[in-house]
């Protein structure tokens, strides 16, 4: 057994990693040396990158790991800390480590403007702790242990500028925060109770076994139990009835914070414990299937309606990106109506590419939006849209990041928001859902105009009195927005004309999500030595 | 002017009782792993215990006995310590098997007998980082919402920042 | 059946306060309501009628253990969860001083800079 280079043993290393890392910041934090902060947090998240990229191409079928061979002491249940690893777990857990390198390099000088860098990393690594946590999370406890610890430090994150509307939307966060994580607690113990078991694999086993002895229906506890997490992570994932906090949190925030918030948080947090749970755990069923694509298409509506009216660049991206989460839930909803009514496995497999694929996409190119708008503020003090213009000139590098994520939001061939709204579209309309892909064709051109107008708003026309004397940001700002431009565009290129590259990331992930509930029944449990 | 804190009687009685309370405290954590109590009792009791100081004579006095920087240093090597045992967790076995993170390296520490303190290999280790990290974590946060309490609210008249 | 609806039910009160209330510090104690219900709850479920405390008694075999006690697991998940509203009890408070630090009032009608 090569011990050394199994990659499944170092799976904790991505919790205990950046945890360990957080709590030596704020030891060298008192030494005053921002340099060595910036040196350990750079180089302990492309270390994370690293392993994560090294765990995607090593591949490997669904795994549980029970931490230090601690688990399955008895027979009777499975107690121990469970790291559930497969596709799906692969791709997410790449996106997000990916986003917080280039955050972190981002971050180095962005922070300057703050007092206690050291806190700040503090908060980082902990929330990239309890995001790797939730992605890697074999049993629902630790779920929501990491789920509370993602949140917590968001939360504290948003409130970092120690401003009155930072605090106002920080609480307004906590509160609708807490309640999401209360209800998924509730969600918990109601599936505790009826299965006795926390570990996914064992759960999703007893809960298959309920349901062929109901005649393939799903028992109403479990259905109650459902309904709890769908509330609990749709209110993480802002959904539109529940996306009231997401345009007050996610621009409040610092800006490489807003960055990882959208970019990442609510897709980790959000979207991946929807996927994971309604797919893995519940199996498909054509009641969830209406809820997420009603979820979904409401989600891209009222996100990009409300995003017109907004003049604040940070705002209108937060709408933009409850829109765009919309496109993902739908294209899951969808991919879950065809396996619910038992249709054809390639247009639910389409489907599931396409969800998957835009995730990626949007995890990439939002968070590029949001560090341009970041780098905007940073040199013009401003992100009214009204009073900038005439960037372009100006700021040559953040202009064009700014153009080419932009460029992919809204569609435009051959960028990567194109390919992946392109398949979410077609699949729809193999899906016998003509209206839904009529409907995400609108939108997409309702974007496309939304960032033509910030485009022309930000980017073009004649300086004003704050941007006449902008000038481009550092390297260390510039260099991790032009590198994670290149991603975008590497990505979505890659992603629909080269098959190796998609065989390699997006298949196992999109295999994960349609086998269904067989992931985690087939697993084996095993035992700790 | 009136000294801080509460009067000479609590002042007294905390003083003797928060030895007590401590001694408390650590009784359960040294048998936390067999019985009833833990780290995270003992963290509790401990941060009482000093909680009980910070009533009695003011947060000054309290955080003269107890410095800030102590506490953080003191939640920063429990935490590294809980690390530090998942990560010797990688040293192989004694029998030759594979490590893994926070595998109960036992079998290097003396075993001690089943009824002592050190049984139960690397788990009273974790026990006693854990103790640590809580009392130290609710103890700073007592004091961090205390330092709230002296400071008054911005004047109103002033213009309040955008 | 009982208690399981009692929880439920402190549970809605919590949310009710969280939801309906417009001071920032009844909101604050809706929410540490709602999750006192969910901990309850959680203990209520672990529970048996009759069956003694979760720890393992002198010359008590496990398979005695395992018949008498009641559930250890669901003790133990209230222990952390309790640790985590104890963080969120703390980041909301320290929230709420400094939100009154800024405007001066607890009203959230009153705390309304963020629009839109």
């Amino acid at each position: 057994m090569s011990v050394a280079f199994d990659l499944t043993n170092l799976l904790p290393l991505f919790v205990a990693g950046p945890m360990g890392v957080a709590f030596i910041v704020s030891l060298v934090a008192r030494l005053r040396r921002d340099r060595v902060l910036d040196v350990i947090a750079v180089v302990s998240a492309l270390g994370l990158f690293t392993l994560a990229v090294m765990l995607v191409i090593s591949g490997g079928a669904a795994s549980l790991l029970w931490v230090g061979g601690w688990g399955n002491l008895s027979a009777r249940g499975l107690l121990g800390i469970a790291l559930h690893c497969d596709g799906l777990t692969r791709l997410v857990l790449a996106v997000v480590n990916l986003v917080a390198f280039f955050v972190a390099i981002f971050a180095t000088d962005y922070i300057k403007r703050y007092t206690s860098p050291g806190l700040f990393y503090s908060l980082f690594f902990l929330m990239i702790a309890g995001m790797n946590g939730v992605v890697l999370a074999g049993d629902l406890f630790n779920l929501y242990v990491f789920l509370e610890l993602a949140s917590l430090c968001s939360y504290s994150l948003v409130a970092f500028g120690t401003r009155a509307r930072q605090f106002e939307a920080a609480f307004k966060y906590l509160v609708l925060g807490s309640l999401s994580t209360l209800l998924v607690l509730t969600g918990i113990v109601l599936l505790y109770s009826f299965t006795g078991t926390l570990n996914l694999a064992q759960m999703t086993r007893e809960l298959s076994a309920a349901s062929a002895a109901h005649g393939g229906k799903l028992p109403a506890a479990a259905f109650l139990a459902l309904g709890f997490f769908l509330a609990g992570f749709g209110l993480k994932s802002a959904m539109v009835p529940f996306h009231a906090w997401l345009p007050d949190a996610h621009p409040a925030a610092p800006a490489p914070v807003s960055a990882m918030l959208s970019g990442v948080l609510i897709k980790a947090v959000g979207a991946y414990a929807i996927i994971r749970i309604v797919f893995n755990v519940f199996g498909a069923s054509p009641a969830v299937a209406t809820i997420l694509m009603v979820l979904g298409s409401l989600s891209m509506v009222v996100g990009v309606l409300c995003a017109f009216g907004q003049k604040d660049l940070k705002r209108l991206l937060a709408y933009s990106s409850i829109s765009q989460m919309g496109y993902v839930i739908l294209a899951f909803g969808i991919g879950c109506d065809v396996l619910a009514r038992k249709g054809p496995q390639a247009v639910a497999e389409l489907a599931v590419f396409g969800g998957l694929f835009h995730l990626v996409n949007h995890a990439t190119f939002k968070s590029l939006l949001f560090l341009t708008a970041g780098s905007i503020e940073h040199a013009t003090g401003t992100r009214n849209l009204d009073e900038l213009g005439g960037l372009s000139g100006r700021m040559p590098v953040t202009s064009w990041c700014c153009r080419i994520a932009s460029l992919s939001i809204s569609g435009v061939p051959p960028f990567s928001g194109f390919w992946s709204k392109l398949i979410i579209i077609i699949a729809a309309i193999q899906a016998g859902h003509w209206g839904l892909g009529v409907l995400a064709v609108a939108v997409s051109l309702l974007t496309l105009a939304l960032f033509v107008k910030v485009q022309r708003a930000a980017l073009g026309g004649a300086t004003t009195e704050k941007t006449a004397d902008a000038h481009e940001s550092s390297p260390a700002m510039a260099m991790p927005m032009a590198a994670l431009a290149a991603v975008v565009v590497a990505v979505g290129l890659l992603g629909f004309l080269c098959p190796p590259f998609r065989h390699a990331v997006f298949d196992p992930a999109r295999d994960v999500v349609v086998r269904g509930v067989s992931v985690l029944s087939d697993v084996e449990i095993g035992s700790p030595k | 002017m009136k000294a801080p804190g509460m009067s000479l009687m609590v002042k007294t009685v905390s003083r003797l009782a928060t030895a007590f309370v401590l001694v408390f405290g650590f009784y359960v954590l040294v048998s936390s792993h067999k019985m009833p109590g833990g780290g995270f009792a003992f963290g509790v009791i401990a941060a009482l215990a000093m909680m009980l100081v910070l009533l009695a004579f003011g947060r000054n006095v309290a955080v003269t006995f107890i410095p800030r920087t102590a506490v953080a240093v003191a939640a920063v090597v429990a935490v590294i310590g809980l690390l530090a045992v998942g990560f010797l967790g990688y040293l192989p076995a004694m029998d030759g098997s594979g490590g893994a993170f926070l595998r109960n390296f036992g079998d290097y520490l003396p075993s001690g007998s089943p009824d002592g303190m050190l049984a139960g290999g690397t788990v009273w280790i974790m026990d006693f980082c854990i103790g640590v990290l809580l009392g130290a974590y609710i103890f700073a946060m007592l004091t961090a919402l205390s330092m709230f309490h002296s400071r008054r609210r911005q004047d109103p008249t002033e213009p309040r920042e955008e | 059946m009982i208690p399981y609806i009692l929880c439920l039910a402190l549970l809605a009160v919590g949310i009710y306060a969280m939801i309906a209330k417009k001071n920032v510090i009844k909101i604050i104690l809706g929410l540490m309501i709602a999750e006192y219900a969910v901990n309850l709850l959680l203990v209520t479920v672990g529970y048996r009628n009759g069956g003694h405390v979760p720890i393992l008694m002198a010359g008590e075999t496990s398979e005695q253990f395992v018949r008498g006690s009641v559930d250890p697991l669901a003790q133990a998940v209230v222990l952390v969860s309790m640790i985590t509203s104890l963080s969120v009890l703390l980041v909301s408070v320290a929230l709420a001083v400094r939100i009154y630090q800024k405007y001066g009032t607890f009203d959230i009608t009153e705390i309304r800079k963020l629009k839109g």
